[in-house]
């Protein structure tokens, strides 16, 4: 029988390791791919991984169920840790600097991707999906906030496009990636 | 599309999921979301999305040594972690202590001699023993909560970010008095605070105010005004010298007080 996700953590909660184990073989690739994703280094993404099950670990006992889904917390964490990762390595881009803008531009966008099963992974394929048909200036500014970890104003400064300009593409992006997940198609914009 | 309701944050929610407010954004946006349930439900969407888009990267498979190296490094720390409460549970821990504070005491005796016939030197080394000295009465109601069944630990993290950790605040539901300790919350300069506050409904009560040292840390011995499991949350926030009624600024820290078994 399946053990649900919220069984194995009342488990390793009470010290059953094997819990681990098996939250391990559901969640590691989805959070390593993050993590490469965001950092573009193995090693790092590594210890982004080890990271990430230390503190599922040390916060079983006060994780609430009823607060969300154990997978949307673990990759909320993935994502927190890799970001802060990217910050301290000061991989961000500086507003100067066009070299790094340009490294984390190639970093954030879109790569190939690949499916997967499950119910979040069928959204998942609808936000890929629905992503991939952004306006690249859309993507791009959603993919530089998301994997890149910038702000509006850094984003501006590394594309060089107005402030408003960029909040407006980020907002019409999101409004196309809502639609794809209810279901609702939109017209095409920009 | 906004129309009358000037009040409103349509034009800051998808950053906010994101995560990209600067921080006067993020102050004004907690504050309107506190109050509005419409934005929190336009938030709650735009954080469906953001919480799908960790599940889009291109998927890899992880090295095959790393569930190895993930198992073994978390059987190291519940390793670590048993013989350490193993150790605090042990009735020879009060031995301990007061072998210790009477080791120090000695130490003392020796001192206050050498500070005779050392002068200045002696005196140094005297200070340090009383420094010593007072972080052990600090850390003795810690020594004492720990030996009472029942002690629960809530993890204080970060407003808007749960994966950061500030502290930990060690309690008993039916007690009214907690222990909570910080780490990473930056000293504040002279004219500010640290005020801790136990949230019941929407009430918030003032549980003390508290200052930190180079590294972050900082020690509140907590006194409630009714028994802690009647709190549903602690915050902590950033107060002119002195302590707040009220709140006056955004939680740094916002944590649930989860008290079921």
């Amino acid at each position: 029988m399946v053990e649900q996700d919220e069984v194995l953590i009342r488990r390793l909660a009470q010290g059953d390791i094997r819990a681990l184990d098996e939250l391990y073989t559901r969640y590691a690739r989805p959070v390593y791919s993050l993590a490469l994703r965001i950092l573009a280094d193995s090693a790092d993404a590594e210890e982004v991984v080890q990271d990430v099950f230390e503190r599922v670990w040390r916060h079983a006992p006060s994780y609430d169920a009823s607060r969300g889904k154990f997978g949307t917390w673990l990759m909320s964490m993935a994502h927190h840790i890799s970001i802060d990762r990217v910050r301290k390595q000061q991989r961000r881009p500086q507003a100067s600097n066009d070299e790094s803008n340009q490294l984390a531009l190639e970093r954030a966008v879109d790569r190939e991707d690949v499916s997967e099963t499950g119910l979040r992974n069928v959204e998942a394929q609808q936000v890929r999906r629905a992503l991939r048909s952004l306006p690249e200036q859309q993507r791009t500014a959603i993919e530089l906030a998301y994997f890149g970890g910038l702000s509006h104003i850094e984003i501006a400064s590394a594309l060089g496009d107005p402030l408003g300009t960029v909040k407006a593409r980020i907002r019409r992006g999101m409004e196309r990636l809502r639609s794809a997940l209810s279901g609702i198609a939109i017209e095409n914009d920009m | 599309m906004q129309t009358d309701n000037r009040d409103h944050i349509d034009e800051l929610i998808d950053l906010y999921a994101l995560g990209m407010l600067e921080p006067d954004d993020q102050q004004r946006s907690d504050a309107h979301l506190a109050a509005c349930g419409r934005c929190r439900g336009l938030l709650e969407d735009a954080r469906h999305v953001v919480d799908v888009m960790a599940f889009t990267p291109e998927q890899h498979d992880p090295p095959p040594d790393l569930r190895r190296k993930v198992l073994t490094r978390i059987e190291r720390l519940q390793k670590t972690e048993r013989q350490a409460a193993a150790y605090t549970r042990r009735p020879s821990l009060w031995a301990r202590l007061f072998g210790s504070i009477s080791s120090l005491r000695l130490i003392a005796t020796v001192a206050m001699v050498l500070a005779l016939l050392l002068g200045g030197q002696a005196l140094l080394l005297r200070r340090e023993i009383d420094s010593l000295q007072s972080e052990m009465r600090t850390l003795q109601p810690v020594a004492d909560l720990l030996k009472q069944p029942g002690v629960q630990m809530i993890a204080l993290t970060k407003q808007g970010d749960p994966t950061t950790i500030h502290g930990y605040m060690l309690l008993r539901p039916d007690d009214r008095e907690a222990f909570l300790s910080t780490a990473e919350l930056a000293p504040l300069p002279q004219g500010q605070t640290y005020q801790l506050w136990l949230i019941n409904g929407d009430q918030p009560e003032s549980a003390g105010i508290f200052s930190t040292d180079a590294q972050g840390v900082g020690y509140v011995r907590v006194q409630a005004q009714q028994p802690l499991g009647a709190y549903q949350a602690v915050g902590i926030s950033v107060e002119p010298a002195g302590g707040s009624k009220q709140p006056t600024t955004t939680p740094i820290v916002l944590s649930q007080i989860s008290t079921g078994s």
